[in-house]
Parts: structure tokens; C-alpha cells; sequence
């Protein structure tokens, strides 16, 4: 994991070093005067033998600096600090959601072969697989909001005529409950309603497959036949012990899905004019803004090793036979 | 003393990709109360099936095509899946053969215990906790505390099938199913069971049928034997009668083929032949094509049906058709 | 052993059995045929620029309508069917060799070279291509030759993980044993017997991920990243569409994507098909 680490880091180094034209340029504004460049050079120490800047850049990284991003203006850590909620509120919700929802039909459609569940999931995972996140999302804007004005429109997270709330941690949901402000809380949900829903798509078609799977599969086992001929009754066999055994596919897949939806984000941010880290790096590349791209790569890296640390442990909370 | 199941011409089939298998024809069965029945055939021959059907808990394909069985008066086939999810652990338990994988493994022993004590009763989890670590106590599980704590991979073959009969008899069931309980375990921890068995079969007065292909361990335990072979049964007795005098070809070539009948450095005795594939069940007895004693009239017509004997012996061969029916 | 044509004929038989992967396979073959001779069915030119025309609905001229400088929707689609699926051909063509090359090697050499590959594979995995799309992106700009590089780079992993599976469980099988007994040089072993069996699972593992390139190169092209104006591709196209689904011209946004999906079931079912004809043990 560590390795990881260090690889992105090298990596982001080496990035603006490759890039035709001077390091010390190219992470300023264009407009940026000869005194400021070579303010920067100082810092970055181009004169000096690589390894030197190497370390000098991994200092800097260790104490929090990631860099500066000349088209907002603002240093990188900055930006992260105020999108990531964002983010995190889109893609945490989205998961949720599919999971949820997913497991339940997956249960559904597992105890009821060819009954509505089974066709329904089904659907749903052709369409899952086959259409493009984006390419629903703006059906789905055009369904919804233009013609049924069921939604509001995709300006992010809450209409633009509106204060957000000031300070807090930035996860507008949590912030209107906990200040009682329920105009935001109506505001920020019906801004979530679709991007969310669009974004939990295609995985809730593969959590619904997946755990459809392994129920059938658990269904099949000597312990659940032990259980009812014990007498326990069937609901409860199934949705308390079949359902824990059952999930483990969907767990193995967790750390892919967290990847992918990492990926998904992206476009549902570019969509829905989403205020958050996904668009940030597609409009850094866009406007070849280079601080940021470098501070995204080290982020990348770092919720890989922190995403494969979470599953690790889920996976020891579920099953006892896991041990390190 | 009252018949506590009897079973009367039970015809169970599968529904396969290839055709419908008919892998029990005509089973005429009973057991009375406080009775050890030991239930022998080979691989094939219907002896789970029966007892899934007993318990309604076939798989998917099966189906129970015609036929009864009344446990305690009532017919089990027309109860209410509800009615019967209550007998289930209470009533009638089941006894599987693999242990380790017949314990949830994701789940401790002291909550699959206490799951199966609460189910049927209205108890709370403390006591019921403390009537798993008795139960435990009964079935010879040593250090019974730690072990309620433990999950089943910890546990040893011998050690997962006491706990597995701990949950069956907790309930105090009349009648306990064994399907193969000691197949899977090693000949010293089966001389165990065998034994925890037989004072279980003293203590209460449950019924049990205890499912095996090993007639050696059988008749340690049941006092009567029933011999099936390709889905109908063949035989039944007294099991000492029985292992001293069988009257069906079948049992007779299955007491010999066991080693332990066998004088050292002799051959061990096999039985010719295949067991009959359930899709086209032939006219006639189905060990016709493998019987050492058959006639003209074993390969057509129906088959022969289980006829009881003067001595009590009920058997299903035309050698003894000619005497009295029942 | 069956002779060549009989094995043909058993194929033949069980793939025309299966209904939907003969959907498939006419679905991609229709599209195969609008990459081949595309110009052909698009009569109005898809650059051709009619500002009297612009953000037209669909109409018995413009099937697909047209975009906001007036230009048939319908041409651009077929213009873009030959981008995009021009482009998928050859990402799945290269990775799936270089994922068959490395796959199969890495199995059959195993030890230390086969566990650094493969870690070198799961990290790869983990990384959306998107994300390895945009970072090569920055580096070396926009445009297909790095649309294509960075697919690569993401998709071969898939084929050498499914190569190198068969790999290690032919090297266990007693023939492969058997002829290194014999003294049987490992050029001879890998070309004759290890080839020929990873060969089927991989063709369908091919089939399979084309599908998924097709998105991937769709999604990139919208973000910006990849295929570029004033070249047609599908993802491009519906970028160029975005803006106008809040005013109502939802034909610019459906049309392409429509396409994007219809290519990607195709492919799907035409793999499915295939994975049931060349490897029935993985039958659902």
C-alpha cells in the first residue's frame, strides 16, 4: 500500500516535469509575471539535482500542500476541502441506495423465481450495463425536469438564487437538519433526487445480480436445509441467515465498486453541473491546470489505499474465519 | 402402543431436465412410539429422499405424487406450510450427515442454539441460553461454555454433530430423523455417537429412524431394520432376525458384501450389476437384474408387494408371494 | 475426437439455438455493416452546415433531426458508428493480444514473475480508466492517439487475468505434465496445447469487454477527453447535444445514445452466445 503511495507520488512528480515547456511555468497562471516564476523556481528548487526536488516536493506534500490552482485561484487543499463533501455526499448516497435497494431486490428475486422481481432485475441489468451513466442522467433530466418539472433544475446542489449554509461541514443534508433549516434540506434533497438515483443505476443492477447470486447459491447449502428442519420459520432464515451468508459476492466486489464509482462520479458531477471533485479534475485537465491534476493523482492513490483498508475490515466484521 | 408415523403407498418424484425419475414407489412404512428403526440401502435407493418427504423438505423438483403420512393421527401432507414450519424442531428433527457443514458458519453455536430453542418455545434468551449449555451437558460436550462461544469451523466433526443433536433433541421431538449421522466422521468419534445415541434412545421415549448404508452400525442402535433398494422397500424385521435370517436376495447379498462378514484374505463380495436408473423403471421387481434367485415371472407385471410374513417379517419377493398377504 | 466440420456443425447448432445471441449477432453485424459502408446510408453529409435548419425534431428528411448548426443527426450517427467502433476495434484487437501474450506467459512461468504481474494487474483494476485516461491526458494532451493508449492500458488486464487462469489450470492437467516428461520444448507446449485451449475463453472475454470499451470511449469523449471536434463520435456528439436538453431538443441526447446502448447489447448477447458454444462448463 504504501508502494502505492510513493508510486503516486513520483508519478505527480514527474507529471509537470514531462509536460513540454518549463515546471515552474506551466503551474502558474498564464498571465503570472517573470518575478513570480522565478519565485517558483526557488521553491521547487529546478536548479537542483532531482533528488533533492523529489524530497523537497514529498515534504511539502506530508505538510498538506498540494499544490495551487491558477484558475480558481485557490491553493488545492482548499478547493478538496470544500468539494470533497460534495463528493462524498453524491457518491455515499448513491452507494447506499444501490445497496439497499439492490440487496432487497436481489432477496426478492432469489425467493421468487420468475415472479415481477426476478423480470424486473433483470431489466435493470441489461440497462445497467449497456447505457451510459451520462447518457440516462440526461434523459433522465429531460424526463424529469423538463417535462414533468418533478425535479429542479441540474445547477448543483441547491438553486442558484440561494445562500448555502455558512460554515459546518459542508454536507448540506446534515448541515439544514442540525440548524433547522428546512427550505435548504427540501432544496439540497430535490438537487440530490437524480444524481443520485442515476448514479446508483448501474450498480444497483449488479448488487441486485450479485446478491440474487449467492442467495441462490447459500439456498443450496446443508445449513440452511439444517435450519428448517429445525422449525425456523422461512422469513426469518432468509432475510437473517441466508441474506448474511448470501452478501458475500457483493462484498468481494465492493472494493471494485468503490473504484468504479470514483469513475462514475465524474460524469454525474460534468451532468448535473455537480460542484465536486470529479468536476474539478475534468475542468483542470480541460484547462490544463496542472496543480490540481498533481494533487488529484496523490488523492487517488490515497482513497485506493484507504478504500482497501475499509473492505479489509468489513470483511473481518462479517466473517469470523477471516483473521490477520 | 400407538403407531406414532405410518406411511402408505408413497410415490415421490423428481421433475429433471431429462424426465420425471421416480425415485420412491409404493412405501408402506410405520413406526411406533419409543421405537429405534434402522432404515439401510445404498447410495440411490430413496433413504434421504424418504426422509426429506417425512419433513416436507424436498427440493425444488420433488414432488410428492400420491400417497400419506400421518404423524400422530394427522396427515402431514395437508398441513399448512405454517403447521408444518411448527412441527419442524418440535415434533419431528432431523439429523444430518455432514456436521461441519450443516452449522451456519458465520453464526456462533450459542446463537444457533438458542434460535432453535426460542423458535419453539416462549422463553427468553437468557434462559434459553442457559438451557443450550444443558443441552450441551447432555450430549457430552465437554467445556460447554466456551464451546456456546465458538464458531462451528472450531468445532471438531464430532463435536459439530453433538451440538447439531443437542438443537434436534431440544425440543423434546417424538420421533428424530438420522440421515447418515456418523458417515462423515472417523470410526472412533462413530462409536461416540453410536453411544450418545442409544442413552438419548433410553432417556426419552422419541422414536428414531436412523438412516445408514452400514448395516454394522445400525443394528447397534435400532431394534427393528428396514432394507430399501431403487426406491421401494424390500424388507423389514426384527434387526437380529433379520442380519441372522434374511429372505430378500437383496439383504442377503448385503449382509455378505460387508467386510466384516468376510474371513481374512478372501475377496471381499460385491453385488453385480448397476443400481436401475429411476427414469425407465423396468416391469416387474426392480432387483430383477441383479438377483441370484430370479424367475419368469420377476420381470414382468408389477412388482412385488411387501407381504407380511408368520414371524413378522414383512418382505417384497415373489419367493414369498405365493404364502400369505397381508 | 470430432473432426473440424462436425465441431463446426455442434457450434452452429447450439448457437442458433440460443435466440438471443443470434439478436446479438445480427445487431452487430448491422453495425458492422454502417462502419463498412456508412456513407452509403448517410445521403445528407454530416457536415454539411443549414443554418435555415437548426435544432429541427425528427422528420422524414432528418430522421434524427438535427444539432444546432443544422447538421443531420442521422449522418453524424453513422459518422460517428465508424469513429467509434474503428476506434474499439483496435484497443480490443491490441489488448487482447497483449493481455493473451502476458496472461499466458505469466501462468505457464509462474513463481515471483507471475505474483508481481499479477499485482501489477489487481492495481491496474483498481483504477477506472477514466481516471488513467485523464492523467495521461494532461501529460500528453487530448485526442485519440491517447484515448486509445489509455484504453489499452486498462483493458488488457481483464484477458491476461482470464489467459493466465487457463494457463495454470492446463499446467496442471496430466497432458501438459506428460509432454514435459517427454522432453517437450515450452515453444512447442504453449503454441500447441496451451493456445489452443485459452484461446475460446478469451474470444468471449473480448467480445465481452468490446462493449465496455465502446462506453469507455463514449464517456471520455464527453468529458472532453478523447475524440475531439469536429470529428463524430457518440460521446461527442451527446456533449455537443448537453446543453440544449433543458430547452426541450431531447433528439440530440437520445439518438447517439440509442446507439451506444443498442452496440453495447449486442456485443453482450453476441458474447454470451459465443461463451456458451466455445465454454459450456460456464453455463448459468
Amino acid at each position: 500500500m504504501i508502494l502505492v503511495l510513493i508510486g503516486a507520488s513520483i508519478l505527480s512528480f514527474v507529471l509537470v516535469r514531462i509536460v513540454p515547456g518549463d515546471p515552474a511555468r506551466i503551474l502558474l497562471p498564464p498571465q503570472a509575471k517573470q518575478e513570480d516564476i522565478d519565485r517558483m523556481k526557488e521553491k521547487m528548487g529546478l536548479d537542483e539535482p532531482y533528488i533533492k526536488q523529489y524530497s523537497q516536493y514529498v515534504k511539502s506534500l506530508l505538510k498538506g500542500d498540494l499544490g495551487f490552482s491558477y484558475h480558481t485561484g485557490r491553493s488545492v487543499v482548499d478547493e478538496f476541502k470544500w468539494r470533497l463533501p460534495a463528493t462524498i455526499e453524491l457518491s455515499m448516497l448513491s452507494l447506499l441506495l444501490a445497496a439497499l435497494v439492490g440487496i432487497w431486490l436481489g432477496v426478492i428475486s432469489a425467493t421468487n423465481k420468475n415472479g415481477f422481481a426476478d423480470h424486473a432485475s433483470r431489466l435493470f441489468s441489461i440497462g445497467g450495463i449497456s447505457a451510459p451513466g451520462f447518457w440516462i442522467g440526461l434523459l433522465c433530466i429531460y424526463v424529469f425536469y423538463y417535462k414533468l418539472s418533478w425535479v429542479p433544475a441540474p445547477t448543483g446542489r441547491v438553486n442558484l438564487i440561494r445562500e448555502t449554509a455558512t460554515g459546518g461541514s459542508g454536507f448540506l443534508l446534515w448541515d439544514a437538519v442540525i440548524t433547522g433549516n428546512w427550505d435548504l434540506f427540501k432544496d439540497a434533497l430535490m438537487h440530490l433526487i437524480l444524481p443520485v438515483f442515476v448514479l446508483s443505476y448501474s450498480f444497483l443492477a449488479m448488487i441486485c445480480r450479485l446478491t440474487r447470486t449467492g442467495m441462490i447459491e447459500v439456498s443450496q447449502q446443508d445449513y440452511i436445509r439444517f435450519a428448517k428442519s429445525c422449525g425456523i420459520k422461512k422469513k426469518r432464515i432468509i432475510w437473517k441467515y441466508s441474506l448474511k451468508n448470501g452478501i458475500r459476492p457483493v462484498l468481494t466486489m465492493l472494493g471494485m465498486f468503490l473504484a468504479q464509482l470514483i469513475g462514475g462520479v465524474v460524469f454525474i458531477e460534468t451532468v448535473f453541473n455537480w460542484p465536486g471533485i470529479g468536476r474539478y479534475a475534468v475542468d483542470a485537465i480541460n484547462f490544463l491546470d496542472y496543480g490540481p491534476i498533481q494533487g488529484f493523482i496523490i488523492f487517488m492513490a490515497l482513497i485506493y489505499v484507504v478504500t482497501n483498508l475499509i473492505v479489509d475490515l468489513i470483511y473481518m466484521v462479517i466473517d469470523p474465519r477471516v483473521q490477520y | 402402543m400407538g403407531k406414532l408415523l405410518s406411511i402408505k403407498d408413497l410415490d415421490v418424484v423428481f421433475n429433471t431436465f431429462d424426465g420425471i425419475s421416480r425415485v420412491l414407489r409404493g412405501i408402506n412404512l410405520e413406526i411406533n412410539e419409543s421405537e429405534a428403526l434402522g432404515l439401510v440401502g445404498e447410495t440411490g435407493s430413496g433413504k434421504s429422499v424418504l426422509s426429506q418427504s417425512i419433513m416436507r423438505l424436498l427440493p425444488v423438483s420433488g414432488e410428492i405424487v400420491s400417497g400419506s403420512i400421518t404423524f400422530k393421527g394427522e396427515n402431514l401432507l395437508g398441513l399448512s406450510e405454517k403447521r408444518m414450519e411448527r412441527l419442524r424442531g418440535s415434533g419431528i428433527s432431523m439429523i444430518l450427515q455432514s456436521p461441519m457443514t450443516s452449522l451456519n458458519p458465520l453464526f456462533k453455536v450459542k446463537d444457533q442454539m438458542t434460535e432453535v430453542i426460542m423458535t419453539h418455545s416462549s422463553i427468553g434468551k437468557k434462559e434459553a441460553l442457559k438451557k443450550a449449555e444443558e443441552l450441551l451437558k447432555i450430549v457430552r460436550v465437554p467445556e460447554a461454555r466456551s464451546v456456546l462461544e465458538r464458531y462451528p469451523f472450531e468445532l471438531s466433526g464430532g463435536m459439530a454433530q453433538r451440538v447439531m443433536i443437542a438443537m434436534a433433541v431440544s425440543s423434546n421431538p417424538a420421533l428424530i430423523i438420522a440421515d447418515e449421522p456418523t458417515t462423515a466422521l472417523d470410526v472412533t468419534v462413530e462409536k461416540q455417537i453410536i453411544k450418545l445415541m442409544r442413552e438419548i434412545m433410553e432417556k426419552s421415549n422419541s422414536s428414531l429412524i436412523w438412516i445408514s448404508h452400514d448395516l454394522d452400525v445400525v443394528k447397534q442402535v435400532c431394534e427393528r431394520i428396514a432394507v430399501m433398494y431403487g426406491g421401494t422397500i424390500v424388507e423389514i424385521g426384527d434387526a437380529k432376525e433379520l442380519l441372522s435370517n434374511p429372505l430378500h436376495p437383496y439383504t442377503k447379498a448385503l449382509i455378505e458384501a460387508r467386510p466384516s462378514s468376510i474371513k481374512r484374505g478372501k475377496p471381499l463380495k460385491s453385488i453385480d450389476g448397476f443400481v436401475p436408473n429411476m427414469l425407465k423403471v423396468p416391469e416387474g421387481c426392480i432387483f430383477e437384474s441383479r438377483c441370484a434367485d430370479c424367475s419368469e415371472r420377476c420381470c414382468k407385471g408389477l412388482p412385488p408387494e411387501l407381504i407380511k410374513l408368520d414371524n413378522g417379517r414383512m418382505v417384497a419377493c415373489n419367493k414369498f408371494s405365493d404364502t400369505k398377504t397381508v | 475426437m470430432l473432426s473440424n466440420k462436425s465441431k463446426f456443425t455442434y457450434m452452429r447448432k447450439v448457437f442458433m439455438s440460443n435466440k438471443l445471441s443470434l439478436v446479438g449477432a445480427v445487431i452487430v453485424l448491422i453495425f458492422l455493416l454502417i462502419v463498412a459502408f456508412g456513407p452509403i446510408f448517410a445521403k445528407i453529409p454530416p457536415d454539411l452546415i443549414d443554418y435555415d435548419n437548426i435544432l429541427s425534431s425528427p422528420s422524414n428528411t432528418n430522421y434524427f433531426g438535427t444539432d444546432q448548426y443544422g447538421r443531420d443527426l442521422f449522418s453524424r450517427v453513422i459518422f460517428g458508428a465508424r469513429t467509434s467502433l474503428s476506434i474499439g476495434l483496435v484497443v480490443v484487437t491490441f489488448s487482447t493480444i497483449l493481455g493473451l501474450c502476458v496472461g499466458t506467459i505469466s501462468g505457464y512461468l509462474g513463481g515471483s514473475f507471475d505474483n508481481f504481474i499479477m499485482r501489477l494487474v489487481d492495481l491496474l483494476m483498481a483504477f477506472p480508466s477514466v481516471i488513467v485516461a485523464m492523467v495521461l491526458a494532461t501529460i500528453m494532451g487530448g485526442g485519440i492517439k491517447i484515448l486509445i493508449i489509455a484504453m489499452l492500458i486498462s483493458s488488457w488486464t481483464g484477458t491476461a487475468r482470464i489467459a493466465r487462469g487457463e494457463t495454470l489450470s492446463l499446467k496442471q492437467s496430466g497432458y501438459i505434465k506428460g509432454t514435459q516428461a517427454l522432453g517437450g520444448k515450452w515453444n512447442y507446449i504453449l503454441f500447441h496445447h496451451i493456445l489452443p485451449n485459452v484461446l475460446p475463453p478469451v474470444l468471449v472475454s473480448a467480445t465481452l469487454s468490446f462493449g465496455n470499451i465502446i462506453l469507455n470511449i463514449a464517456g471520455l469523449s464527453f468529458i472532453g477527453i478523447g475524440v475531439q471536434a469536429p470529428l463524430s463520435e457518440w460521446g461527442l456528439i451527446i456533449s455537443e447535444g448537453r446543453e440544449y436538453i433543458v430547452t426541450g431538443q431531447w433528439w440530440l441526447v437520445f439518438f447517439p445514445g440509442l446507439a451506444i446502448v443498442l452496440t453495447v447489447i449486442g456485443l453482450n448477447l453476441l458474447g454470451d452466445g459465443l461463451r456458451d458454444i466455445l465454454d459450456p462448463r460456464q453455463r448459468r
